[in-house]
């Protein structure tokens, strides 16, 4: 890489482009924050209010629209959020170097967009107070919610980690790019001291935990599809295609998100190099590629449901194509899907076409399409029921967009808190850590002790996910599963702890000679 | 073996809605504005639905009242995330207020529309006339919680106590005889109890010439008031039962039997 | 929506508050199922009479510590038989309804500003009484009017009573505008006035003209519980119904067929039925033989030749007329004729629809004439005459010359005059007499159960009218319309917290007194409207005093209920009358089944049949004779017949001669030309608010039509085809207008008859309380004060009207 000329120098101008956010700090910053700040305060407020007056403030009801668009926008985060990882791991796995720097930024979407999807269950259901101690407590195993509860939070967790193993040697280097905040940094690195057997054994659970993750990111998505698709009494709904047309759903809107931030972060701290237009084109690729198959289930979809369907499906189906809702349907499905391919198509057959304005363009006009999609796929099915119950026209009220767009600023805020604390960018391979670092840093263990954990962690953890399903009756089941699944992925971490008592002098840690024999056997 | 069934004559039902709103006032189920209303917020248990068919001069228009279904297969069950809908041992899906989240996946799997969402606090409907609520039936549930008909079951529990406890009906005290003791009403016996309470309105017993209020105070409100008692309810599993008999009739169906819910509502065709 | 600073304080509590809770929420204990405890509170039960509808259905109120919780019917019932109509179940909403009138109020600012002052009842009844006082003072007792509605048990006579002892003959009753046609129906070819008993547990075939026998017919609960029984009470037997309707009713929905018929028509219909059934001699010989009069030809005393109604249907009734008057088929009206004669015993029946029209008592009598050829006059599964029970005697009303006076003055409202010859009362004229001051002017105006400033045609009127009078007194428990214009409100208790007895309405035939008893302790203010028109009276003090000697209306009921006591018979019968009375409470009834049919005694059929002839009439004798009374009054010695004429042409009557005394197809007079006004404007009213009086209760408005899902609002109907030739699609708003107004409503399509356009009576109210105020529109402000001139009854659907989009 080009920034490795300078290497080994934390004061290197290339090295300083990487950190931008982190180490400087303008009044846009505060201005920004501020903004952020406000919208969440009226976004509080008006969700209490919801809470004391009811969700009669919304424009569902019983005899209309159960679920609106609060369940749409749920479905559209955990659709994003998937990309962090789809990205990073597969990058990882495929040592796909052009991406490399694509990695982490995605990585904070998904960590930010799954955030604020449970924020958006908290404004959906009746008793926000109650939702989330409930269904760790209560989880029935055989209800679709307790499923996706269980993945996202395998998905959270997991991808934390993940996150956490893939960036502590920057985190590491930060302690003498950013002096100013050594301390928290030298404490967050989990005395990460990068003797060459460390970061080989970090660099290989990455790629595992890489290689694991990927199926859960896709169960993730594949229960949301569940939680629609295991439903027989709505029309529209009950379909095998769900859990994969979820999937594939997930990974359009995700990757048109992460274009779209791509982009931003690309002009707001000036790292064209970094992320230089032939990797938008690449995305863009990709997306247009993911674009077409999801139109061809989105095709197959709609043929099965208005070719010879079941009364009530072909009703459904025809609301989008001709009913109530074919004025919205019809520009998403050709401005929306259909154009942006074409363009995207155009531009990667193209060899002479690099235009990431295009590409960002397109990505905001498929994000947008994809949401409305999710619209399409909750709301119509409402509108016909199997009994000849009269139901009344779903208009969404105010108060109901102005909850859901303004959920979205606490997206944007955790992801400024995750830029602005950790270098979104890698750095380079050859910046040292150790330079400062001092020998007692950080935690270590006596590698009889993690020997001892790592053969018990799994006994333990695999033994809660075994109690939680087997006495469900007895114990707060998911609750107890849940911890299992939990305490399964800190041994990824146990792995990476350093071992044993460091006691070379940093200079040899710095020059990256292996620390004792002790730590080879 | 105990599973509460109702049966649901279409051919004597007249649609008056009566049965709405016995249940209305029975279980204390707060009223929708107009506003609420035009988004189709409603909260009545049971309902009438309306399959329209035809046109002039040969419509045709049949109204189905509607309460739950108390499936046996029951999706609502299996969705509900927290346990708080669940199966009673005498087949009634219960609905626990206190533990609902509000989530709202039952409503979405019910395919009868038969549950609804407190989308207001139920209170402010009460407030003005609070001396309407009935004690003896079910409490006032919670805002954002999700309820639904539970086969007027405090009149049926309140059935077998009073009967353990030497209350209840005559007639049904008569029938039942020295078997009631001490030792508490078994399951057998308090479906007995039912049955003979069903067979008073049913076969038309009541007579000027005594009086015995109690006798409508333990079937499922909408069945005690249903006027031209096109409503049975009884133990489905008791063989010799009034509904179990009409679960037999060959003009017996339920409704969206191919959704495989397996209710324990059976209706007779018209005719 | 603002967010208020209360809403933020709640807010932040729930907030903060939230996770306190939990604990309470039953998040954190493990119980597997929760579920509401058995309740163990001990309830009572107040047997009592329904007042939702004139229906009078026995309910029984379960009570928990002194407050009423649910409603029951009353098993020992015997016209409900332990049921009620969804109706019955909403009295704790009228009950509790917090827009009650609260105590006695007296006009505190112009009338109908809304101001009131609360006054206390002694205040309120002495200077009520002195206004009046001062009318009979005036000389003019007879300009005191009193209106009535819903006179149940003794509360009719106590209020005729009233007003013999004050001097006034303008004792309104509402039946004018309620269905008095078929009373006259039956009294022009029975000899009865009333409605009729019907004995539907025996019947197999019902043909209903005009009514909905499952929706506002009464009594309801009866009706609906008859219903059921007549579909599967019997083994292998079940009735087959039949509607005649132009309106796709509930009833016509669950029949087995509907006849759309054009409106107004119903009268030719049935003589076309008639027609067959003489033609193919399908008639019981029997009854038409022995029990019938005017069948055959026949010559009268004078030697004149009249022809029989055998005679006359064959001549002028073929199917192929009646088809084109009807609109019916040929093909239809046979087969329903033969059906209906070969399915008896069953019933030929009429309401509103048919009877309250231009031509309402010749098309009762022609429907009822069906009845008459079938024999299925008090007979198993036929028409019954009710019993009324065997009250002790009234004493005497007590009158000084000036009541005595004002009580022979002619009606204010033309009644049993040329004009109306037959009409008892003519309600619906009243606010027109009012504003002329003719035939005299009214001073006084007393309303009882009765709500006209909404309820009368063309209500409009009332405007003019109101301001001509002096001194309004209400009775009523709800500030409805005319209460907002009256000088002093003496709110009456509602039914459930008073004592008001109730003779049944006719149906089962035999004797049913139930009674209203107190409930629950008076919730406002009010006082039992028997009890403060006692009082006034006595408080006026000479003979009007005199007439109401018992301390309060329950010492008038024990006193009437000791006849029927006396006759120690039916299902309450003691030695002693405390005894008796204390068992009548405890089962709130006193009946005395069964019906003894006439059969062979001709006792009997002399009850049942008190024509003039004693027989059924197809040649309406006491009809003949009250036309020639008119007649001869108008000829006042001149010419008879030429004054006969000219009374059955002020009569709008078409037909001549003995035509006239016959059933027989009368043509309907409409108001508003074809050309302007080509559509006909009918109305019906919903099982869950027919009466009306329930319009400020949230369970009928929120569940106001099952038919349309309706809720809290009306809209009017149409034929699809009809309005799609206005372009109008569905949900459109319209505007109606007919010759004396017009209303806005949104248009619904239903498959009725495609020339009339549907709206339910009940709503549009602008008074009433919170829910009733402004939802939906009032149809009275669109149809005209139009009459059957021969009985004074409002013809609802004699008004044209066209429809265009708002």
């Amino acid at each position: 890489m080009s920034t490795q000329t300078q290497a080994g120098n934390p004061n290197d101008p290339a090295v300083r482009a990487l950190v931008r956010p982190v180490v400087k700090t303008g009044p846009a910053f505060w201005g920004w924050l501020a903004l952020l700040v406000v919208i969440l305060a009226w976004f509080v407020v008006s969700w209490a209010r919801q809470l004391t007056v009811g969700h009669v403030l919304s424009g569902q009801g019983t005899r209309g629209a159960v679920w609106g668009i609060t369940v749409a926008n749920i479905v559209h985060l955990i659709g994003i959020s998937h990309v962090g990882i789809a990205i990073s791991a597969v990058v990882r796995i495929m040592r796909l170097e052009r991406y490399r720097q694509l990695a982490r930024l995605a990585e904070f979407v998904t960590l930010a967009s799954l955030a604020t999807a449970v924020l958006n269950i908290g404004l959906d259901v009746g008793r926000p107070d109650r939702f989330i101690v409930n269904v760790f407590w209560y989880g029935r195993w055989h209800s679709p919610f307790v499923w996706s509860m269980t993945v996202i939070t395998t998905y959270f967790v997991g991808s934390t980690v993940y996150l956490y193993l893939a960036m502590r040697r920057d985190i590491a280097c930060m302690a003498t790019v950013f002096p100013k905040r050594a301390g928290f940094y030298r404490a967050l690195s989990l005395g990460y001291r990068d003797t060459p057997s460390e970061r080989e054994r970090n660099e290989r659970t990455v790629w595992w935990l890489a290689v694991i993750i990927l199926p859960i990111m896709v169960s993730v998505h594949s229960v949301y599809g569940l939680i629609f698709g295991m439903q027989a009494a709505r029309p529209g709904w009950f379909n095998p295609l769900q859990a994969p047309y979820f999937v594939l759903g997930a990974i359009v809107s995700g990757f048109s998100a992460m274009i779209i931030v791509a982009a931003v972060v690309r002009r707001l701290f000036g790292w064209q190099e970094q992320l230089p237009p032939r990797m938008f084109k690449g995305l863009g690729i990709f997306l247009g590629f993911v674009t077409l198959l999801y139109m061809y289930f989105f095709f197959t979809e709609q043929l099965t449901a208005s070719y010879a369907a079941p009364a009530r499906e072909g009703e459904v189906a025809n609301e989008l194509l001709t009913g109530q809702f074919a004025g919205l349907f019809w520009p998403v499905a050709v401005i929306g899907l259909v154009i942006p391919f074409w363009a995207l198509f155009v531009q990667g057959v193209n060899k002479n076409v690099i235009s990431i304005r295009l590409t960002v363009t397109c990505a905001v006009l498929i994000n947008v399409a994809m949401w409305m999609k999710r619209f399409f796929i909750v709301v119509p099915s409402f509108m016909h029921p199997h009994l000849p119950i009269r139901v009344v026209h779903y208009q969404p009220t105010a108060h109901e967009w102005g909850l859901v767009l303004a959920s979205y600023a606490f997206a944007a805020l955790i992801y400024t808190a995750l830029i602005k604390t950790i270098p979104s960018l890698e750095l380079p391979e050859s910046l040292p850590v150790g330079a400062t670092a001092r020998a007692t840093d950080g935690l270590w263990l006596a590698s009889s002790t993690r020997r001892l954990l790592l053969a018990l962690t799994p006994l333990v953890g695999i033994g809660l996910i075994a109690l939680g399903i087997a006495y469900r009756q007895l114990v707060p089941a998911s609750a107890v599963w849940v911890t299992g699944i939990v305490l399964l992925l800190t041994i990824p971490l146990q792995i990476c702890l350093p071992t044993g008592r460091p006691t070379a002098k940093p200079a040899e840690v710095a020059e990256g000679v292996t620390a004792p024999a002790r730590e080879t056997a | 073996m105990l599973r509460w069934a109702m049966a649901i004559d279409l051919d004597r039902c007249t649609g008056c809605q009566a049965c709405t709103f016995a249940c209305i006032s029975e279980n204390n189920i707060p009223y929708a504005r107009p506003d609420e209303t035009a988004r189709g917020v409603t909260m009545a248990w049971n309902e009438m639905v309306v399959y329209e068919e035809g046109q002039y001069p040969n419509p045709s228009e049949k109204i189905v009242p509607r309460p739950c279904m108390h499936c046996n297969e029951a999706p609502c069950v299996k969705v509900c995330p927290v346990g708080a809908t669940y199966k009673r041992e005498d087949g009634i899906t219960m609905q626990d207020t206190g533990r609902c989240i509000g989530c709202r996946s039952c409503e979405v799997s019910c395919p009868y529309g038969a549950r609804t969402f407190n989308w207001f606090d139920s209170k402010t409907r009460f407030a003005a006339m609070e001396r309407t609520q009935n004690p003896l039936g079910q409490p006032l549930r919670p805002i954002g919680t999700v309820e639904k008909c539970v086969f007027c079951h405090q009149r049926l529990d309140r059935l077998r106590a009073d009967l353990s406890a030497g209350k209840g009906p005559r007639i049904v005290r008569q029938a039942l005889g020295k078997r009631i003791n001490g030792a508490g009403v078994t399951e057998a016996l308090w479906s007995e109890a039912v049955d003979v309470l069903m067979r008073y309105y049913a076969e038309g017993k009541m007579s000027p010439n005594e009086l015995d209020p109690t006798v409508t105070s333990y079937l499922p409100a909408c069945v005690t008031v249903c006027p031209p008692q096109a409503r049975l309810f009884g133990n489905v599993a008791d063989p010799d039962s009034l509904v179990a008999r009409s679960a037999r009739d060959p003009r017996a169906f339920t409704l969206l039997e191919e959704l495989g819910t397996h209710p324990n509502v059976v209706y007779l065709h018209k005719g | 929506m603002a967010f208020t600073r209360r809403e933020f304080i709640q807010t932040t509590g729930t907030a903060t508050a939230a996770y306190s809770v939990l604990a309470s929420s039953g998040c954190l204990k493990r119980v597997e199922h929760k579920t509401t405890d058995v309740s163990t509170v001990a309830e009572e039960f107040v047997p009592g009479v329904c007042l939702q509808c004139p229906g009078g259905c026995g309910i029984l109120v379960k009570t928990v510590d002194g407050r009423a919780v649910k409603i029951e019917g009353n098993p020992a019932y015997p016209s409900n038989r332990g049921k009620t109509c969804p109706k019955g179940q909403i009295g704790l909403q009228i009950l509790y309804d917090p827009d009650r009138i609260r105590g006695p109020l007296k006009r505190d600012g112009a009338r109908g500003s809304g101001k009131w002052k609360p006054i206390p009842w002694d205040q309120a009844i002495a200077e009520v009484a002195g206004r009046l006082g001062e009318v009979r003072a005036s000389g003019r007792p007879e300009s005191l009017v009193v209106m009535g509605g819903r006179y149940r048990g003794q509360m009719g006579d106590l209020f005729g009573r009233f007003c013999d002892a004050f001097g006034t003959p303008n004792n309104v009753g509402h039946s004018s505008i309620c269905e008095d046609g078929s009373p006259f129906g039956h009294w022009a070819t029975q000899g009865f006035k009333s409605y009729a008993g019907y004995d539907w547990d025996n019947c197999r075939y019902v043909l209903t003209f005009g009514g909905s026998f499952l929706e506002a017919w009464r009594p309801t609960a009866g009706n609906l519980a008859r219903y059921g029984s007549m579909r599967r009470g019997k083994e292998g037997q079940r009735f087959k119904l039949v509607v005649v309707d132009p309106r796709f009713s509930v009833t016509a929905a669950q029949a087995d067929e509907w006849i759309p018929v054009n409106p107004v028509t119903d009268g030719a219909l049935a003589m076309g039925m008639a027609h067959v059934i003489v033609r193919d001699g399908l008639y019981n010989k029997k009854f038409v033989e022995e029990r019938t009069f005017g069948f055959e030809d026949f010559t009268g005393a004078d030697g004149k030749k009249h022809d029989g109604f055998k005679t006359v249907v064959l001549r002028d009734y073929a199917p192929e007329r009646v088809s084109k008057i009807t609109g019916v088929p040929e093909k239809t009206i046979v087969r329903v004729a033969r059906e209906f004669a070969a399915n008896q015993p069953g019933i030929a029946a009429g309401a509103r629809g048919a009877s309250m029209q231009t031509n309402g008592i010749y098309n009762r009598m022609a429907i009822h004439a069906l009845n008459g050829l079938m024999g299925s006059i008090d007979s198993p599964g036929g028409v019954l005459v009710q019993n009324g029970p065997p009250f002790s005697p009234w004493p005497a009303v007590s009158q000084d010359d000036l009541a005595k006076r004002g009580a022979a003055m002619p009606r204010l409202d033309y009644a049993h005059t040329d004009r109306y010859p037959l009409a008892g009362k003519v309600y619906q004229d009243i606010p027109s007499r009012i504003a002329e001051q003719k035939p005299y002017a009214a001073k006084a105006l007393i309303l009882y159960y009765t709500n006209p400033m909404f309820s009368t045609p063309e209500v409009d009127r009332w405007r003019a009218a109101i301001a001509k009078l002096d001194f309004v007194v209400s009775f009523s428990p709800f500030m409805d319309e005319t209460s907002a214009h009256a000088d002093y409100v003496l709110p009456d208790h509602t039914y459930l917290e008073r004592w008001h007895d109730d003779t049944i309405y006719p149906s089962v035939g035999y004797p049913v007194w139930g009674m209203r008893q107190p409930a629950v302790a008076p919730v406002f203010d009010t006082r039992n409207a028997a009890d403060t028109l006692m009082a006034i009276a006595q408080r006026m003090g000479g003979t009007v005093a005199a007439s109401f000697p018992w301390k309060d209306n329950q010492e008038l009921l024990r006193a009437r209920a000791r006849g029927i006591f006396e006759a120690r018979a039916g299902n309450v019968q003691a030695g002693d009358f405390e005894t008796w009375w204390k068992t009548f409470l405890q089962r709130g009834v006193w009946t005395n089944p069964p019906y003894e049919f006439a059969s062979d005694d001709p006792a009997r059929w002399k009850r049942v049949l008190s024509t003039p002839s004693g027989k059924f009439e197809f040649y309406s004798q006491a009809l003949e004779k009250e036309l020639h009374h008119a007649a001869e009054t108008r000829a006042a010695g001149g010419n008879v017949e030429k004054a006969l004429d000219s009374v059955l042409t002020d009569l709008g009557i078409a037909a001549r001669g003995d035509e006239v005394y016959r059933p027989h197809f009368e043509p309907p007079r409409f108001v508003g030309d074809k050309a302007q006004y080509p559509l006909h404007f009918i109305t019906y009213k919903t099982v869950t608010h027919a009466e009306g009086r329930g319009a400020n209760t949230p369970m009928v408005q929120e569940h106001f039509n099952v038919q349309t899902g309706e809720a809290w609002t009306a809209d009017c109907q149409m034929n699809p085809d009809t309005a799609r030739r206005l372009g109008l699609s569905n949900g459109d708003p319209v505007v109606i207008e007919s010759a004396v107004g017009a209303v806005r409503a949104r248009v619904r399509f239903a498959p009725h008859h495609p020339d009339v356009v549907v709206m339910p009576y009940e709503l549009g109210h602008t008074h009433y309380g919170e829910l009733a105020r402004g939802r939906g529109v009032n149809p009275n402000h669109v149809i005209a004060n139009e009459n059957d001139r021969l009985g004074g009854l409002a013809a609802f659907s004699a008004t044209r009207v066209r429809v265009r989009h708002a």
